[in-house]
């Protein structure tokens, strides 16, 4: 929208010259549309190229450090260590002093500051020889890096926060602790991120955070704590929902589809999590009958898992009820993923030992899935939604077929037709829209 | 930026960059300390050669004895901090001695440790994780040091051990050797 009213703007002077539109028009049109913050290419490309410097920069001197030269004395290696960290830091003084408020500036010094605290803290663990321990590296790294997301207003360092952290919980988790803490670490992060969607929501930080967060959600599993097996399937059917709900209530009106990363990583995870479950073995061992004791499962934080297993599938139906009150009950398709989760996992346990049942569940809700998403698509002629839904029906037969010991011509059938089927929906479709185009 | 008075947001980051700037000085200050200060002691040890992509090239130190006596192995339990006094063997070398929940307050250097997985409640001892696993080298020296040292250790005549310094329950290695050289010189010498 932005560029099209930008063109316009730069359209006008033309237009009132050749006396196609008079002055007062001219004005009229700007006051309705109102100002539109110039976002120029080459703003945006100076700011990829500061953050890619800084990235670049930074893992240079992180490898040259992992180098290791022997032929400097202790005294000097030190001083090489803290060395970088400071003029990064001088760099940022400078940038707060200037008040440098382009996002170029702000974005490649905070990045620099967050890699320059690693490399100094992985170099002095170096030149002493500090036993190997990731869960406290990146801990402490994290930790200090925190403020700079606030200082400098930046994305950047606040993605790489996010990846950090989930690095720490899953580091932690290997190490045979638990991951408490990682919450405190996130809920520190989200005035920033609040703060970032307030000021525009489709905004390109908002867009690229918003991918990020995304993202980061589906990584999310190794917080958990996998005290009871298969509570998992829980948070991610409802997670995956949500997102998608969320993402259609909050983000529907974004002008593109980058900007709509809540829906794109929903729905994504939505189908490939419901072709996982529709395979017998992920719902093998499933419940409290298979409860895990023992030095790697803390009891005590348990509450997390199944507080997430509470929140993601409540807040999925919740987000149901307004779909439904906003009447787009098509979307229900993709919400009630997280009923099937409930339900699937509540058989699965309740029966213990019997798989079939979630297991069949699943298969009939992808077949929906696939079904439902196809004559959305073919109602309103997207042709990109009709071939979404085609390729959900296609998987699911395929990997059926997989399974099941039919023969070569079977198989050799079925896909002939499944190919038949995309093509002849395609076919029809695009003639529908010449047609109603031209007409 | 926040919007907020502009000095004030100045100094506030210099108060950031201060306590960045005092985690890894204070690594420093601690472990300088203990080279400088602490009591030297020569733990034996048997080397293998991992890869750490971040931190480069090192020599993984696996050290034959980490067996710590106690009164009653049953109180500890894995991941536990403790403390392990450090002794000396007939042929000079470290060996590990009482270890102790608390600070111990007899005479004597002592390392802050955690008890590892293993634990052996049939005759009192415990297993710990010495706090000093790694030795960095140049990444192209690193896996020269571990042959040589493998070689070393092979022919049993010849002594490898780890000098590290102990004090206040801190311990920071200050070189590997072999048979009494320093590893690079050693490696020099190999190489002519």
């Amino acid at each position: 929208m932005k560029k099209h009213i930008s063109w316009l703007y730069s359209e006008l002077p033309g237009l009132i010259k050749a006396g196609v539109i008079s002055d007062a028009y001219a004005n009229a049109l700007r006051d309705h549309y109102g100002d539109v913050k110039q976002r120029s290419g080459r703003i945006v490309a100076l700011t990829v190229c500061s953050i890619l410097g800084a990235v670049l920069i930074g893992a240079g001197i992180i490898l040259l450090f992992g180098h290791n030269w022997n032929a400097l004395s202790r005294p000097v290696r030190t001083v090489l260590a803290l060395l970088p960290l400071v003029a990064s830091q001088a760099g940022g003084v400078w940038c707060l002093m200037k008040n440098k408020q382009s996002a170029a500036w702000r974005e490649g010094v905070s990045t620099f500051i967050m890699l320059m605290i690693g490399s100094s803290i992985a170099l002095i663990g170096q030149t002493y020889h500090i036993p190997g321990n990731l869960t406290q590296f990146l801990m402490v790294w994290m930790v200090l890096s925190l403020p700079l997301m606030y200082a400098f207003n930046a994305v950047i360092p606040c993605l790489l926060y996010f990846a950090g952290i989930t690095g720490w919980a899953g580091s932690a988790q290997y190490d045979g602790g638990h991951t408490l803490i990682f919450w405190f670490l996130y809920a520190a992060a989200i005035p920033h991120i609040w703060r970032t969607f307030r000021q525009d929501r489709f905004s390109i930080p908002s867009g690229i955070l918003g991918w990020g967060l995304c993202l980061q959600a589906a990584f999310i599993g190794v917080t958990l704590e996998r005290v009871m097996p298969g509570l998992w399937i829980v948070v991610y059917t409802g997670l995956f929902s949500s997102l998608y709900l969320a993402g259609a209530y909050w983000f529907d009106d974004a002008p593109s589809g980058w900007q709509k990363p809540m829906q794109i990583v929903g729905a994504t995870g939505v189908v490939i999590l419901t072709l996982i479950l529709t395979y017998e073995w992920a719902w093998e061992s499933v419940g409290w009958r298979y409860w895990h004791y023992g030095y790697r499962y803390h009891q005590h934080a348990v509450w997390v898992d199944m507080l997430l297993g509470a929140i993601a599938p409540i807040s999925a139906i919740a987000l149901m009820v307004t779909s439904v009150r906003r009447r787009e009950a098509w979307r229900l398709s993709y919400g009630l993923f997280s009923v099937v989760g409930v339900v699937g996992f509540a058989i699965a346990a309740s029966l213990g030992g019997d798989e079939l049942v979630p297991m069949l569940l699943c298969n009939v809700y992808a077949l929906g899935l696939g079904i439902a998403t196809l004559m959305y698509g073919i109602r309103n002629m997207k042709i990109g939604t009709v071939n979404g839904g085609m390729a959900i029906l296609a998987a699911v037969i395929v990997l059926r077929f997989f399974d099941e010991d039919f023969s070569f011509l079977v198989r050799g059938i079925a896909f002939i037709l499944l190919g038949s089927g995309f093509l002849t929906t395609n076919l029809i479709l695009v003639h529908r829209t010449h047609r109603e185009v031209n007409a | 930026m926040i919007k907020m008075n502009r000095p004030y947001w100045i100094w506030g980051f210099c108060v950031l960059a201060a306590i960045q700037m005092w985690v890894p000085l204070s690594m420093i200050a601690r472990r300088e300390a203990t080279l400088r200060k602490g009591t030297a002691y020569k733990f034996r040890t048997r080397p293998v050669d991992p890869y750490d992509a971040f931190r480069g090239r090192f020599v993984r130190l696996v050290f034959e004895n980490t067996d710590a006596s106690t009164t009653n192995a049953a109180q500890f339990t894995q991941g536990q901090t403790v403390y392990v006094m450090v002794n000396v063997d007939t042929n000079g070398y470290a060996v590990l001695g009482d270890a102790t929940p608390e600070r111990p307050t007899q005479e004597g250097d002592y390392i802050r440790t955690r008890v590892t997985y293993w634990r052996s409640s049939t005759n009192n001892q415990i297993r710990v994780q010495l706090p000093f696993d790694r030795f960095y080298m140049n990444e192209s020296d690193a896996p020269e040091a571990e042959t040589q040292f493998r070689r070393a250790g092979r022919r049993k005549q010849r002594a490898a051990y780890a000098l590290v310094r102990v004090r206040s329950g801190m311990a920071v290695i200050e070189d590997l050797y072999i048979e009494d050289q320093p590893i690079l010189e050693f490696m020099t010498k190999a190489k002519d």
